[in-house]
């Protein structure tokens, strides 16, 4: 079976640099993937990951982390621009950053590479809902609208749906009835005031 | 499983022992149990059924790699429309009542602490609901217009004085939200139902979930990829007549 590396950057200049400077040192399958709901699908579908290069800012890296024991077998390598550098903060397998020679980041990812036996897999991509994550779904199964549920938590529609995404992303269900089952099912909601059939 | 094609020289009864679930399949084309040695090619020349076609339906049903569009393309509307209302008929007679018989049997043995059950009773029914409002369109509205419009095709007649400007694209996007709903109940058992129930049961009722959600998986590709450019096909000819 094909061993993966995946490259996570908004910027598509420093994706395709690292993948280019990635191609000369290893036949390794290589993508390169914005942020986004469909990247997180598709970490979570893929089975023999060998490295992750990520840009260490963005939320979901932190989400990837959180998910991920200390024992994975596939490393994580963490993009920084040099503004963000940090010294080491031991949460990444390793750190590079945009200002590093295109050699310098060779030399790096190359001996962690061959340093490591075994690719393996992101075994829990968010099973757990986040806390925001958990008020969306509340308001949502309680019938509230996009557009009540971002005025009502102080964030754009956009962040709303982004969110309802994850959540049907998260617990492999889509409808609203369904998520109001697992909602009730889970005791996230209050049946003791409301019939949760009125929800279905 | 064995993922051979089958063709025409095959006995019945041998494609049976490699795939039993292909039983109501041949049902809906008036075939039943009692075949003898007989092969495809014979059964179908008895019974007047094309063994193209029927050969067509049983090889997407057993192989889900395989969907020979080109065959299916050439087969009459009416053809591939008593098939879909032979295999509604199923769903109704038989696939629906038993999924609920199930049910009904995991709730009876459920003495106390059933309200997840509760709750997953609920989200059935409003799904059966759906699913039978989108049958029913199907059966009284979507497949006489096909009807009519063949005879139209035949005849030469132009159908804008029966149905307007309706067209057969307003169908296409039907059926995602009904298989979405089928998905989460299963999800909803698999993932997230707590192990007090009887476990025999719980598994009768998900493989009636899971064989019926193949056998809908293969009715709407037909539907969708079959059906739908053949009555495009036909709108287009009888708009341009």
């Amino acid at each position: 079976m094909p061993e993966h590396i995946f490259i996570i950057h908004p910027s598509e200049i420093i994706r395709n640099g690292l993948k280019e400077a990635c191609k000369d040192f290893t036949d390794l399958n290589i993508t390169v993937l914005q942020d986004g709901n469909e990247t997180l699908n598709e970490l979570a579908l893929t089975q023999n990951i060998r490295a992750l290069i990520i840009d260490a800012t963005l939320p979901m890296c932190k989400e990837i982390l959180n998910q991920t024991d200390t024992a994975h077998s596939f490393k994580i390598i963490g993009i920084y621009y040099p503004a963000d550098w940090p010294n080491r903060t031991g949460e990444f397998d390793m750190e590079v950053n945009t200002s590093m020679s295109i050699d310098k980041i060779q030399e790096l990812i190359g001996d962690l590479l061959d340093n490591q036996p075994r690719a393996g897999k992101i075994e829990s991509i968010g099973h757990q809902l986040s806390d925001r994550e958990q008020e969306v779904l509340k308001l949502l199964v309680l019938g509230h609208s996009h557009k009540e549920i971002g005025s009502s938590l102080n964030i754009s529609i956009h962040t709303v749906i982004s969110h309802r995404k994850n959540i049907t992303l998260k617990l492999g269900i889509k409808s609203v009835s369904g998520l109001a089952v697992y909602a009730i099912i889970s005791g996230f909601i209050e049946t003791d005031n409301i019939n949760p059939e009125s929800l279905i | 499983m064995n993922m051979k094609i089958f063709i025409a020289e095959d006995e019945l009864s041998w494609i049976i022992q490699q795939n039993y679930l292909l039983l109501p399949i041949i049902n809906r084309f008036g075939l039943s149990l009692g075949f003898g040695d007989k092969k495809v090619n014979k059964i179908c020349d008895e019974k007047g059924i094309s063994s193209d076609f029927f050969l067509a339906i049983i090889n997407t049903y057993h192989n889900p790699d395989y969907f020979p569009e080109e065959a299916l393309l050439s087969v009459s509307p009416l053809m591939i429309i008593d098939y879909l209302q032979n295999t509604h008929a199923y769903y109704l007679e038989y696939s629906v009542p038993r999924i609920e018989s199930l049910l009904n049997k995991l709730l009876e043995d459920c003495s106390d602490h059933c309200t997840e059950l509760n709750m997953i009773e609920s989200f059935y029914k409003k799904y059966n609901e759906e699913f039978l409002i989108h049958i029913r369109n199907e059966d009284e509205k979507i497949f006489p217009y096909v009807r009519d419009l063949h005879q139209y095709a035949e005849n030469n007649h132009n159908n804008q004085v029966k149905y307007g400007k309706y067209s057969i694209r307003q169908f296409e996007k039907e059926h995602t939200n009904v298989d979405e709903k089928l998905n989460d109940l299963k999800n909803l058992l698999l993932k997230y139902l707590k192990p007090a129930y009887n476990q025999n049961l719980c598994n009768e009722f998900l493989f009636a979930l899971f064989q019926f959600e193949q056998d809908l998986k293969d009715h709407a590709r037909i539907e969708d990829k079959i059906l739908v450019p053949k009555v495009l096909e036909l709108e287009k000819k009888i708009n341009n007549a």
